[in-house]
Formats: structure tokens, sequence, C-alpha cells
């Protein structure tokens, strides 16, 4: 870190290998679009640049990576959020559902209502569930990452679930209602 | 009719689960590092270069607005009337 705080430009390309997909793949968890995840990439690495001189080691470089890439997604969301509401047309607000290139085809529908789901949950439910079910790691680390204690973060994921369950149950409730209007 | 909405929903929270990672771009770092080049403060050098251009334009200017004061000086216009009229006897030969 030292290095990258001095220029170093082979230490800061070493440092993005590291990271680079890490920081991708939660920043397209939260943004749920790609060119929108390559945005929330560069301004974490930017930022990882900008402050590679203040990290003190006080915690692991992972856990301060993922810091920064949860902020800057939060961040980025917000903002999104905030050009939306001001944006007149309607089809700046439809967004369409996203589909991870990653999942399997035949699961490709209720990834896409899990996703959907996801995103209306509140910041801190959606950080502990991203960190922990789509980015798979260990509790204490999304507790070190969140700046929380290894029950609250328990306690959010639980909220988190019982959430996804009940919009996924009501999104259920409409495509079978939809189907029928259909058919008659 | 509930069985299946259950199963559709639990199935549904287990549909992301062994999702195969992505690799970003592989402009990404470019874009990054040229950010960055862009972002990078002006070294003292640049500074003082930035300075002396700003100094040097400051003057010139100054010394335009000198001038011009100068040639709008009532005497030099004084001064340039008399110049013509010295010159206007060699006129009179057309008379």
């Amino acid at each position: 870190m030292t290095a990258i705080s001095e220029g170093s430009t082979p230490a800061f390309r070493e440092f993005y290998q590291l990271f680079a997909e890490k920081v991708y793949n939660t920043a397209l968890s939260y943004a749920q679009h790609q060119q929108d995840a390559e945005e929330i990439s560069q301004e974490v690495f930017l930022r990882i640049h900008k402050y590679a001189g203040n990290f003190k080691g006080q915690s692991s470089l992972n856990t301060w990576v993922y810091r920064i890439t949860v902020n800057a997604s939060l961040d980025f969301i917000k903002r999104r959020n905030k050009r939306s509401f001001g944006a007149w047309n309607q089809a700046a607000i439809e967004t369409p559902d996203f589909v991870h290139p990653g999942v399997l085809l035949e699961k490709k529908e209720m990834a896409g209502a899990m996703y959907k789901a996801i995103e209306t949950l509140p910041d801190s439910q959606k950080t502990a569930f991203i960190l922990s079910f789509l980015e798979d790691l260990p509790r204490q680390e999304v507790a070190h990452i969140m700046d929380l204690s290894l029950k609250a973060v328990e306690s959010l994921l639980q909220r988190a679930k019982q959430n996804l369950r009940k919009k996924l149950g009501n999104m259920y409730d409409q495509r079978v209602k939809s189907r029928q209007g259909k058919s008659n | 009719m509930e069985q299946d909405k259950d199963k559709w929903v639990e199935e549904a929270m287990s549909s992301l689960e062994g999702l195969e990672r992505l690799s970003p771009p592989s402009h990404l770092l470019d874009e990054i590092e040229k950010e960055i080049g862009r972002r990078q403060p002006l070294s003292l050098r640049q500074r003082l270069l930035v300075a002396a251009a700003v100094a040097g334009l400051l003057l010139l200017n100054g010394w335009a607005v000198v001038g011009t004061n100068a040639s709008q000086d009532p005497l030099a216009v004084e001064q340039s009337t008399d110049e013509t009229a010295s010159y206007l006897p060699n006129y009179q030969i057309y008379e």
C-alpha cells in the first residue's frame, strides 16, 4: 500500500489483479447493471489509489477494500435513484429485470425475481445479504466490513431473508394473477 | 396452491447459489489508470510554468494597456496635428 501511495504503477496493477474480481462482482450485485458495475469499480480503485496512504492495517486489506466497495456502490445507487426520480420520461425509471450473465439458463427467471427482491431491501440488510450469500464471506468478516457485531449481522440476515420471502411471495401471486388474466 | 408458492419461493431463494463469478472487462484497468493520470495534482515544475505563463500574460496585457493610453494622450494628438500642419504648405501648389 505504501508503494501505491507513492505512485508505483506496478504495485497498483498487482493490487488491481488481486481485487478486481471481488470489487466488480460485489458492485454488480448492488447495481444489477454491468456498465454501472464498471463505473463503481472504477470509482473504488480511484479511491483506493487516493487513500492508499491512509491504510494503517487496523483491518485486513480485504475488509478495507470491501468497505470501500460497499460505500461506493451505495453512493452510486443513491445518485442513480436521484437521477431516475428527476427524469421526466418513464423509460428511465422502469429498468428491465437484471439477468446475471453467470446464472444458469434454467434458473434465469427465478434469479431475476430474486435480484428484484434484493433491490428492495434496506441498505444494511442488502449489504449483509450480498456479502454473506453472494460474496460468500464469513459472517465475522461481514461484521468487520459493516462495523457491526456478529449478532447484529445475523439479525440483519434473518430480517433480510424474511423480507425476501415476503417479496418473492408477492411476486408469485402477481404472476399467478397475470396468468389467470391472460387465460380468461 | 400454497405448496407451489412455497416451493417457488424457496427455489428463487436458492437460485443465486453457486453463481458464476464474472471477470471485469479488460479495458477497465486502462480506464482507471487514465483517470488517475487525469486527476493527479500538478508537479511543482508544472505549477511554476503555469505561474510564469500567467505572469507573462499579465505583463503583456499591462504593456498593451499603457501603450493604448499613451496613444490617446491629447498632447500626442496635438503633436501629430502639428506634424500634419508642417506639410500643409506643400499642398498649396495645387491652388
